[in-house]
């Protein structure tokens, strides 16, 4: 079992920074198979790519606009 | 066994009627007890009393709820626009509850037992035992709603009732939200929390969203139609706190206009009220398989007088019931403190109110605190900016590599020891200290005492065991809300003979062979303090700044494997503050 978070770069809470709250980083659990967590809201993702899909999936979408790049 | 107490809410509203006959019907056909409090305008409208008589059955208490007042004769006889009942001017409030009791008693013909509101204060709690003795139980207090719902709920919500216990209590004299030392201190009244809360919201978000009432979990979107399993794993995790405690009380009090067709947080009401009925059909299921019995306040008061007495502890277990991930919290109350471990951060104290002061909580415009209701923090990572700001946690370092216990998610094995006596402690948790491994484990002990001793061990260590230190740290702020006082009331000590005053300076003045570090606090009339129970080799106290606006007591100690390294932090009333 790996001890400590994979050295990589920070990962954002995307429900945090949803609720416009940040920065807020994910801490990495490896049990389990690995998890990432918030310490400030109850946000989980199995991967990173699940964290950065909610922050592009959602996020724009805060305060009512419907940003389309 | 859990206790649950259906509880209904009669308003004068159409609607709202209708709603209230369904809400009757659905528990009367499974044989449901309910306790069903009158509001104001309903108690002097005819029909709806002629509805309280033709619904309600034998088992079924009545009592008063204090919401819900503005009505034409309201403004008429009080001429106030005021809607709170707990803002009222405390010679209104007086008027009204006694208009109230009058107008009960001689609608049924007696007194009731059983009385609610969404904060009921100290001094009207005492008045209400004063004048009307037969009022046994109370609705007193809605559990950590405070600042986060007065931000939800758009900056309109003067509703500030965070800091209390969330389970039933006998009230203090000096402030409803504070559990009694003794009798002699206690409001001789059984307070009841309005709802039961989920224990992890109630710490970071909106706790009135994920409560023990369907509307407003349709209101949270945590429903797909009629389906929301979440409430029964909500039940299901009252249910288990009865096996950490002997008991476990659950309050449902969802208000007829939650149940009708036009409320706005409601979508499809058959789907509302479909859950609704599931729910009671899964308590009425619990019941007959003997884990549950469902009560009326009054009732539950009863058992309540029977199994706990002023001063008693209580504690919670609580775990992820929305995600069911792997985070946890552990509550602990008594007459001295409550606090909230969070697993998800190492176990570490993450919510910390010491009710040493007893301070007043009384509201209404003749009152100091007028509006807010909030019992005090020290601690309050929510409010506080993170563990970075306010906490209680240990680090470990071998003198080049260093961890913090807060970085590492943990699950608690709670255990109770005894009578008002509990153990909690995390997961043997694995450590690397550069090419080093530490094992180290962290265990509670809890109790009706003002002192919780935080036990680290470190159960192996594979490098040099002299070049470790183990240092215990609590992070205060006191507070009520996320903007800090001027904090230079505070002076730091360390026994024998140190101080620091607070100014700001950011200095910290380090202590050797220290017995004990601690602060007194004079706004929270308290003094804190961390005890050395195992010899520390160095003490802190550290002054704060303006960017980071908290006071810090540390204790460093050289851990040897397989040894407790023990530390007591506790609170005491200050003299002369
Ligand atoms: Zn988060």
């Amino acid at each position: 079992m790996p001890d400590n978070p994979p050295p990589q770069k920070p990962l954002i809470c995307p429900a945090c920074f949803a609720r416009e709250i940040d920065p807020v980083m994910l801490n990495f659990d490896p049990e389990d198979g690995g998890e990432y967590y918030c310490t400030h809201c109850s946000y989980t993702a199995k991967t990173r790519e699940a964290a950065e899909a909610f922050i592009r999936d959602h996020i724009r979408h805060r305060h009512g606009i419907r940003t389309t790049l | 066994m859990l206790y649950t107490n259906i509880i209904h809410r009669v308003d004068a509203r159409a609607d709202s009627r209708e709603a209230m006959t369904f809400q009757w019907q659905a528990a009367r056909r499974l044989s449901i007890p309910t306790t069903t409090l009158l509001t104001y305008p309903a108690l002097f409208m005819d029909e709806a009393i002629a509805d309280v008589e033709k619904l309600r059955g034998e088992a079924d208490e009545l009592g008063l709820h204090f919401h819900n007042l503005q009505s034409p004769r309201f403004l008429e006889r009080f001429g106030t626009r005021e809607s709170a009942f707990w803002l009222l001017p405390q010679k209104i409030r007086i008027a009204l509850l006694d208009e109230m009791m009058t107008a009960f008693e001689r609608r049924f013909g007696h007194l009731p037992k059983s009385v609610g509101g969404y904060i009921i204060d100290a001094w009207t709690l005492a008045h209400i035992k004063k004048t009307y003795p037969t009022v046994e139980t109370a609705i007193t207090s809605c559990f950590e709603e405070g600042v986060k719902m007065f931000y939800g709920n758009n900056r309109n919500w003067f509703l500030f009732s965070d800091g209390g216990p969330w389970n039933p209590y006998f009230p203090s004299r000096a402030n409803a939200l504070v559990p009694a030392a003794d009798a002699e201190e206690a409001i001789d009244i059984v307070a009841m929390p309005h709802l039961n809360r989920d224990m992890i919201m109630a710490l970071n978000s909106r706790d009135d969203l994920f409560a023990s009432h369907p509307g407003n979990l349709f209101r949270a979107r945590i429903n797909e139609g009629a389906e929301c399993p979440y409430l029964f794993r909500f039940i299901e995790a009252w249910e288990r706190q009865a096996a950490l405690n002997g008991w476990s009380y659950l309050n449902i009090f969802v208000s007829s206009p939650w149940m009708s067709a036009n409320h706005w947080a409601i979508g499809n009401i058959d789907d509302a009220r479909t859950l609704y009925t599931r729910m009671l059909e899964d308590l009425k299921a619990r019941e007959e398989r003997g884990t549950n019995a469902n009560t009326t306040m009054d009732a539950f008061g009863t058992v309540f007088r029977n199994r706990v007495r002023p001063g008693d502890a209580t504690l919670c277990h609580w775990k992820d019931e929305i995600k069911q991930s792997k985070r946890e919290v552990v509550w602990v109350v008594n007459s001295h403190h409550r606090c909230a471990f969070d697993m998800n951060r190492g176990g570490a104290l993450v919510d910390f109110r010491p009710y040493a002061g007893r301070l007043d909580g009384n509201l209404g415009p003749e009152c100091p605190a007028l509006w807010n209701g909030n019992y005090p923090f020290l601690i309050s990572t929510e409010h506080c900016g993170g563990h970075w700001n306010t906490a209680q946690y240990a680090s470990l370092s071998n003198g080049i590599h260093s961890f913090t216990t807060t970085d590492r998610r943990t699950r608690a094995t709670v255990e109770q020891t005894g009578e008002n006596a509990w153990t909690f402690r995390t997961e043997t948790l694995r450590i690397k200290l550069g090419e080093h491994t530490l094992v180290l484990q962290s265990t509670w002990e809890v109790s009706a005492g003002a002192g919780i001793r935080i036990r680290r061990t470190v159960l192996e260590y594979d490098g040099d065991p002299a070049a470790l230190r183990l240092t215990e740290t609590f992070l205060g702020r006191p507070g009520l809300h996320e903007y800090p006082g001027d904090l230079r009331e505070i002076t730091l000590h360390a026994a024998p003979g140190t101080r620091l005053p607070f100014t700001y300076s950011s200095e910290a003045k380090k202590i050797p062979d220290p017995h004990a570090v601690g602060a007194d606090i004079p706004s929270l009339g308290l003094h804190v303090a961390l005890e050395a129970l195992t010899p520390a080799t160095e003490g802190l106290l550290g002054d704060g700044w303006l960017f980071k606006p908290c006071f810090q007591l540390a204790l460093t100690y050289a851990p040897k494997p397989g040894e407790d390294i023990i530390t007591c932090l506790t609170t005491r009333p200050l003299k002369n503050p």
